[in-house]
């Protein structure tokens, strides 16, 4: 209060004696993560509304955290399961999406080295094969890949026994690498 | 760079990893900002948090459960939450937790919401009284569109409740702004003109569920909300000191209504749909006509 900014240690502490301002600064640290962990698992979902709720969940049960360990995994994973919880079962699935060229936003990074190398056409067959995948093999990826979690962030996160996010993400890949393959149509196939 | 000529399948598990990265760096992710003026993630939670009352317990969970489970509470709890947003965005809060009593500090004259008018919204210059207002009952609260009832029930999409009291009688005016109806009675014996508007009864009526955040109200201090029931339907009657009224449009558009101040207030939900109420009755002739609406 006196012109630093409180970590989250100071902040989860406030919270927890029902200090609901410290608890909003402490969850504006990871609402974008949080808005993309909820779109990830659930693409046709509505991530802000899920991520609200998984919020108010995060500080009903906020008094069993334990200070000492990392927030933003615990809060993800009340996200992660509060977006699963409304994944929808059946029925067409849109899955992720690109957007434009153009809508890079101004605050977004210039694009990587890399980006020259992806074309257009390339992401769009990424994306086809990540949406054709099942729901695990498309959470790990992206936990590791699009939203940046470690190993043991991602675990986690998605619920799972940390040593098997390795053997798991080596799975999905493959799996990735096998609709990528199936709808390549190049002279290399399978 | 020769890997990128390679089928993607045939490529490095490291290089595929690097075309996940750069990929993911293009998914379209929705965002948690408040974009244009609104409320982001964080101050949406925070809202709900304060308009359920809810307290980080160590033993007691059950009440959060029901959070997600009962759309009977919900509407009411979105329409409440998004009601309390705008005060955190132009700051100055005080919190009485307890009880849901809740004052906040003066309105900053330039609030960010106030300066988000939109084009095209109606609201546009009309002056902030009722009383020189030409132009059909209503005209200056910025309600938007006259429909006649039966338009603007098919606009609401639901079927328009009504005071069956025929000393009241049908409303005066249906305006319809989105999908919210807004149907207004002139000032008369049993409903006297309310001094911030010079009508005699305003009732809206809209689907809660449709955007959280259509609903806004923007309260001044010395602003008191009563929790209530409506019929078994959980209410709130805001009532003291003037509030300003404020909702955002299905577009996401921060409308204000001319910066009128509104009288006391009746809210309710039954679920499906949400209802206010504006008049110069007090919380119990309010409850009483809102429980006879049919």
């Amino acid at each position: 209060m006196e012109g630093r900014p409180l970590d989250d240690i100071e902040l989860i502490t406030r919270a927890q004696t029902g200090e609901v301002m410290a608890y909003e600064e402490l969850v504006r640290r990871y609402q974008d993560v949080a808005v993309r962990t909820a779109h990830v698992i659930s693409p046709d979902g509505d991530a802000e509304d899920a991520v609200q709720e998984a919020f108010v969940k995060a500080y009903a049960a906020l008094a069993r955290f334990r200070v000492e360990a990392p927030f933003r995994p615990w809060l993800l994973r009340i996200v992660a399961n509060e977006a699963r919880n409304r994944r929808r079962s059946a029925g067409r699935r849109a899955g992720l999406a690109l957007r434009a060229a153009e809508d890079r936003r101004p605050g977004d990074a210039a694009p990587s080295p890399e980006s020259a190398v992806l074309a257009g056409e390339t992401r769009q067959a990424l994306l086809a094969a990540i949406n054709g995948l099942r729901d695990e093999d498309r959470e790990i990826i992206g936990a590791r890949y699009f939203l940046d979690l470690s190993e043991a962030e991602a675990a986690e996160t998605l619920g799972l026994p940390r040593g098997t996010v390795k053997s798991r993400l080596s799975r999905a890949l493959s799996r990735l690498r096998a609709q990528l393959s199936a709808s390549d149509g190049g002279p290399i196939r399978g | 760079m020769a890997e990128s000529r390679q089928p993607l399948h045939a490529i490095s598990d490291e290089a595929l990893g690097g075309a996940l990265r750069e990929m993911g760096s293009w998914v379209a992710f929705p965002s948690a900002d408040g974009e244009g003026g609104r409320p982001d993630v964080a101050a949406l939670s925070r809202a709900r948090i304060v308009a359920l009352d809810i307290r980080p317990s160590r033993g007691a969970t059950r009440r959060w459960f029901g959070l997600g489970l009962r759309p009977m509470r919900r509407g009411l709890v979105l329409a409440v939450a998004a009601l309390l947003v705008l005060a955190a965005i132009a700051g100055a809060i005080g919190f009485g937790l307890p009880g849901l009593r809740i004052i906040f500090g003066d309105i900053p004259s330039s609030s960010p919401v106030a300066s988000a008018t939109p084009s095209g919204s109606g609201s546009g210059s009309a002056p902030p009284s009722a009383t020189a207002s030409p132009g059909p009952l209503g005209s200056s609260l910025g309600l938007g569109v006259v429909l006649s009832l039966a338009d603007a029930e098919a606009r609401a999409g639901f079927d328009l409740i009504l005071p069956p009291d025929p000393a009241i009688g049908p409303p005066d005016i249906a305006w319809v702004t989105g999908r919210r109806v807004n149907l207004v009675w002139a000032s008369g014996p049993g409903l006297p003109a309310t001094e911030a508007t010079g009508i005699g009864l305003l009732i809206s009526e809209f689907q809660g569920h449709v955007d959280p955040s259509l609903y806004q109200k923007f309260i001044d201090s010395g602003t008191k909300m009563t929790r209530v029931t409506v019929n078994g339907s959980p209410g709130y009657w805001l009532s003291g000191a003037p509030h300003f009224f404020f909702y955002i449009d299905p577009e996401g558009n921060s409308v204000e209504d001319t910066h009128r101040q509104v009288g006391d207030t009746l809210i309710w939900s039954t679920g499906e749909e949400t209802y206010r109420l504006e008049s110069t009755l007090d919380m119990d002739a309010a409850i009483q006509l809102a429980e006879s609406l049919r």
